[in-house]
């Protein structure tokens, strides 16, 4: 009982590890993918917008109103939503940053050398050689860029991570029972942490119903959920932006008080 | 069968889970410090300029009788030599660049988050956090520095090791397991690794013989060796040097035959 978050590189084989994983402890695999696509089912957006807000820095031009950030909102709400029924195993970005603070979460990050991820794409694109390199340092520094903005941390330092394998030199086999050990010792679901991720998924939920009500010019809220006890905080443009927000939040199924804690930006 | 290293940030635990693997698996354990004792006995050099030489980037000024360079040539020879015997376990900084490439060498990273750092740290050293905060940044920098001058690679990258476990969320004891169980999957000796690791021994052995030789004024050279076969390339400061290096490595006992491509720097 844990989930498993495999943030993997530009080709370096975390797909195949999920997979090995998924088998081995009989978890349920969820990859970045699927994950964009409920969270466009379950929010009305575009895969399309969902993708562009995962992948790009916001700009200054922002379609329909809604910012990248908003999108996120989502995608948090998704993710949470999708791991709360527990044995999960995600592979794809920013796992770790969706589920922060969760004790049953093992954050595996996995690694190859440039030149194996160069063969590997050359293989899988039929790109040229150079043409690929170009595109793998494309990819990572436009990730660099998205992390940094968005959480504000270095995606590449390995204090992210639980746990950081280099697929070059491990092999799968080997490095799918090592994680499915480390999981099965370490990482098992209590009560408490299961806690956390109920709250974690009530709260972004409010978090993606405020962001997507188009008569709330938010952007900066924080929403935090204990057992039914929602705490708002951050800022809004109005005093009447804050009655919006509070207003939906009144009536989500399941809040049982509301701490409110908004500041007004003038 | 198996080489392993472990590179540590200060006061992450390396040493702890160097001990668990060596009880487990029965390898002999190798400190940092052990080496440099044995390099400065079989080199005759002092510890402390041992020391100096793999903490600090070279000055201008050297001090000493030989370079930088020189004493980590003598290092690296100790090393080779510490793990022919193989079933070693060893821990502190730098080993692992030097065995890259060996088969049944495995390269572990242990990490910490800052503030677990700090807490170790000042438990040991009982200094103020501010200062403690100071320190490990200094030390950090310094290494990072080294191994950047040294090896031209940022030793912050994960992709240079096949584990990086963060031992502030993956107890000892499982962590321990998972390596040794990695270890007996999948990199036991074969001849051929062990062939290598000779040619290693026999080639670092040359190389810090023409280091700590006072009559040649070396540089850069470089020497391989493939069974018996000596490849010496790179650049020396006269034509005599060469000869030099030349008659050195002749007199070396296992040497078949030189290759020699040395290129005279004018």
């Amino acid at each position: 009982m844990a989930i498993i978050t495999i943030s993997r590189g530009t080709f370096s084989g975390g797909r195949d590890l999920a997979q090995c994983l998924g088998e081995k402890l009989g978890y349920r695999l969820l990859s970045r993918e699927e994950l964009l696509q409920a969270a466009g089912e379950r929010f009305g957006a575009s895969e399309g917008e969902l993708e562009s807000a995962l992948t790009h820095r916001p700009g200054f031009l922002e379609r329909h109103g809604f910012t990248r950030v908003h999108y996120i909102h989502c995608v948090q709400a998704e993710m949470a939503r999708a791991v709360q029924g527990d044995d999960v195993v995600y592979h794809g970005q920013a796992g770790y940053l969706l589920l922060r603070g969760v004790g049953h979460h093992l954050r595996v990050k996995v690694v190859a050398d440039m030149e194996y991820r160069i063969k590997a794409a050359v293989e899988r694109t039929n790109l040229t050689r150079d043409r690929t390199i170009e595109y793998i340092k494309e990819l990572d520094e436009a990730r660099d860029k998205w992390v940094e903005h968005v959480y504000g941390v270095d995606r590449n330092d390995p204090t992210c991570y639980d746990l950081v394998i280099n697929l070059e030199q491990i092999s799968l086999p080997t490095a799918c029972a090592a994680v499915a050990e480390v999981v099965q010792r370490d990482f098992q679901t209590t009560p408490e942490s299961q806690r956390v991720v109920d709250d974690l998924a009530f709260a972004s939920a409010i978090r993606a119903k405020i962001a997507i009500d188009r008569s709330i010019a938010d952007e900066v809220l924080e929403i935090e959920a204990e057992d039914g006890v929602v705490t708002i905080t951050g800022t809004v443009r109005s005093l009447n932006d804050a009655d919006r927000v509070r207003a939906l939040v009144n009536t989500m199924p399941g809040v049982r008080r509301i701490e409110s804690r908004m500041g007004t930006r003038w | 069968m198996a080489i392993i290293t472990i590179s540590r940030g200060t006061y992450s635990g390396a040493r702890a889970l160097a001990e668990c693997l060596g009880q487990k698996l029965g390898y002999r354990i190798l400190s940092r410090e052990e080496l440099v004792q044995a390099t400065a006995k079989r080199f005759d050099a002092s510890e402390e300029e041992l020391e100096l030489a793999l903490t600090h980037k070279p000055g201008f000024l050297e001090r000493y009788r030989f370079s930088r360079l020189d004493y980590i040539h003598c290092v690296r020879a100790e090393m080779a030599r510490a793990v022919q015997g193989d079933n070693v376990v060893y821990h502190g900084q730098a080993g692992y660049r030097l065995l890259r490439g060996l088969a049944h060498h495995l390269c572990l990273n242990v990490i910490a988050d800052m503030e677990y750092r700090i807490k170790a740290t000042m438990e040991r050293t009982h200094l103020a956090r501010e200062r403690t905060i100071e320190y490990i940044k200094e030390l950090d920098e310094t290494r990072d520095k080294w191994v950047q001058w040294v090896y031209g690679v940022d030793r912050n990258d994960p992709a240079f090791y096949d584990f990086v476990i963060n031992l502030e969320h993956i107890p000892l004891e499982t962590a321990c397991n998972m390596i040794a169980q990695a270890v007996e999957r999948d990199f036991q000796a074969t001849p051929e690794s062990q062939r290598k690791v000779d040619d290693l021994v026999f080639a670092t052995g040359i190389r810090a013989q023409i280091a700590i030789d006072r009559t040649i004024v070396d540089d850069v050279v470089e020497v391989k060796a493939d069974d018996g076969v000596i490849t010496l390339a790179g650049t020396v400061r006269s034509l005599d040097d060469a000869d030099r290096v030349r008659t050195l490595v002749k007199g070396m006992p296992g040497v078949k035959r030189i290759e020699s491509k040395m290129a005279v720097r004018w």
